[in-house]
């Protein structure tokens, strides 16, 4: 099938790095991320394509399989992984913390939107940070409601 | 057609903002006839505005009617959700934004001269359309890129394509699983449907905005079944708790968030046509401003 889920694995002693590519869908398996003995687990969604109602659903029901003093760690989440964490409650487990993730500014310049990949930790109080184009300089507008897009962070440990 | 919408006069009564009613007089000039009437009584189509005082009492009123009511809405998705289309079980929402009046004139072309049915009836005349037939559930996907990839989407914000996948997915997978008679069969499962019974994808570009649309041989959405799933989702923002192999009853849900304009065509029993629409925005953020438009058509 187009697009089917893959899952690269690396670990490090107790940390498991886990590398995510294609669709989640109700196709997707995570047998091979279950019973393993780590104290970390770090996803990365960059190679996220889409991501629809049964992966969600899924993916809720994997992480809670997950050891609860395992530590869970998102990173390079895509603008539709944010969507998806923002209008469904369960994606992130409670205390897993978001690493980085994609946000759409706005370059009236080029006029066009450009993803940026954030901290968690550069998003203070819901505000986005001040992003300039690297090439350029021009200082690029937010392009989501602030509010609305940010609000997967309450969600996630600390943040 | 053009010469029978000009002559045939849709009355309409319209409560709500004095410049509102005077833009939709101008729909005449737009080749539909229309004529604003002073009463519930004259009117064939009612046309409320969420501003307009007395909303409550008057909205009452315009169900009591039984007559066709378009309420157009300037409040969020979920006031609309809860208030227009649980409350007062409304079929007809706009959204008002910069197309509300475009998407009107087209709906009262569609209620009252042309009919429902096809992707061409929200698009304009200069849309280019491509359509594929699927028999394969596991062929989806592959279906929905092969057509995404016809069209230029540099007149939008860089995404689109990642919430048309989305759109395309979860309506032709309902699609393929409301095609088997046995609900048991697990949603993961290769269904193989006839020729006759193909599920068809269309998508089409005019100037301004993006259509997609899903259309099957079985007929068994209805306004019930979506209201409830759509409402149950705003409320509880989560997956129904169900096994791997059913649905997660999030699908409606999902389309309905991810598009500026919802459309459902049913003949219970027969097709069912869903159309989701994406207004041509360079930027993400008017896109997700945009007040969703819902509108869901009953035949028989």
């Amino acid at each position: 099938m187009a697009n089917e889920l893959e899952i690269k694995k690396q670990k490090l002693d107790d940390h498991l790095i886990v590398e995510l590519y294609g669709n989640i869908d109700e196709d997707s398996n995570f047998e091979t991320l279950t019973k393993l003995d780590v104290k970390i687990i770090t996803f990365d969604f960059d190679g996220i394509k889409m991501i629809n109602s049964c992966g969600v659903r899924d993916w809720i029901q994997f992480i809670e399989k997950i050891p609860a003093d395992t530590k869970i760690i998102y990173k390079k989440c895509p603008q539709i992984v944010i969507e998806q964490i923002n209008m469904v409650h369960g994606f992130i487990r409670k205390g897993a913390k978001i690493d980085s993730f994609y946000a759409p500014y706005y370059s009236e310049d080029k006029d066009e939107v450009i993803k940026v990949l954030l901290k968690s930790e550069d998003v203070k109080k819901a505000k986005a940070p001040e992003i300039k184009d690297q090439e350029t300089g021009e200082v690029l507008e937010f392009d989501a409601i602030e509010a609305q897009y940010f609000n997967f962070l309450n969600q996630a440990e600390g943040q | 057609m053009m010469d029978d919408q000009k002559k045939a006069k849709i009355n309409i009564f319209s409560f709500g903002k004095q410049n509102e009613i005077k833009e939709i007089e101008k729909f005449q000039a737009h080749g539909v006839g229309i004529k604003i009437v002073d009463s519930f009584n004259d009117a064939s189509a009612i046309i409320i505005s969420t501003d307009a005082p007395d909303f409550d009492a008057v909205t009452t009123e315009a169900i009591h009617t039984n007559k066709k009511v378009y309420y157009l809405s300037s409040k969020p998705d979920e006031w609309n959700i809860e208030n227009l289309l649980i409350k007062n079980s409304a079929k007809n929402i706009i959204g008002i934004g910069r197309n509300t009046l475009h998407e009107l004139r087209k709906c009262l072309i569609k209620d009252y001269f042309n009919g429902q049915w096809g992707i061409d009836k929200v698009l304009d005349e200069d849309a280019m359309i491509h359509a594929e037939q699927i028999v394969h559930s596991k062929e989806v996907n592959a279906t929905y890129e092969k057509l995404i990839d016809e069209f230029d989407l540099g007149g939008f914000f860089n995404s689109p394509k990642d919430y048309l996948r989305i759109i395309a997915n979860e309506l032709a997978s309902n699609a393929f699983y409301h095609a088997q008679a046995n609900d048991e069969v697990e949603r993961q499962e290769s269904i193989f449907l006839t020729k006759e019974s193909a599920i068809e994808i269309k998508i089409g570009l005019d100037s301004n905005r993006i259509a997609l649309s899903v259309k099957d041989n079985i007929g068994k959405l209805n306004f019930e079944l979506i209201r409830s799933s759509i409402w149950r989702s705003f409320q509880e923002k989560k997956p129904l708790d169900t096994q791997r192999n059913k649905g997660a009853g999030l699908g409606l849900y999902m389309v309905y968030n991810y598009s500026n304009q919802l459309i459902f065509n049913i003949l219970p029993k027969s097709k069912t046509e869903i159309i989701s629409v994406i207004d041509l925005n360079k930027r993400f953020l008017n896109y997700k401003k945009t007040i969703t438009s819902i509108h869901i058509n009953e035949e028989g």
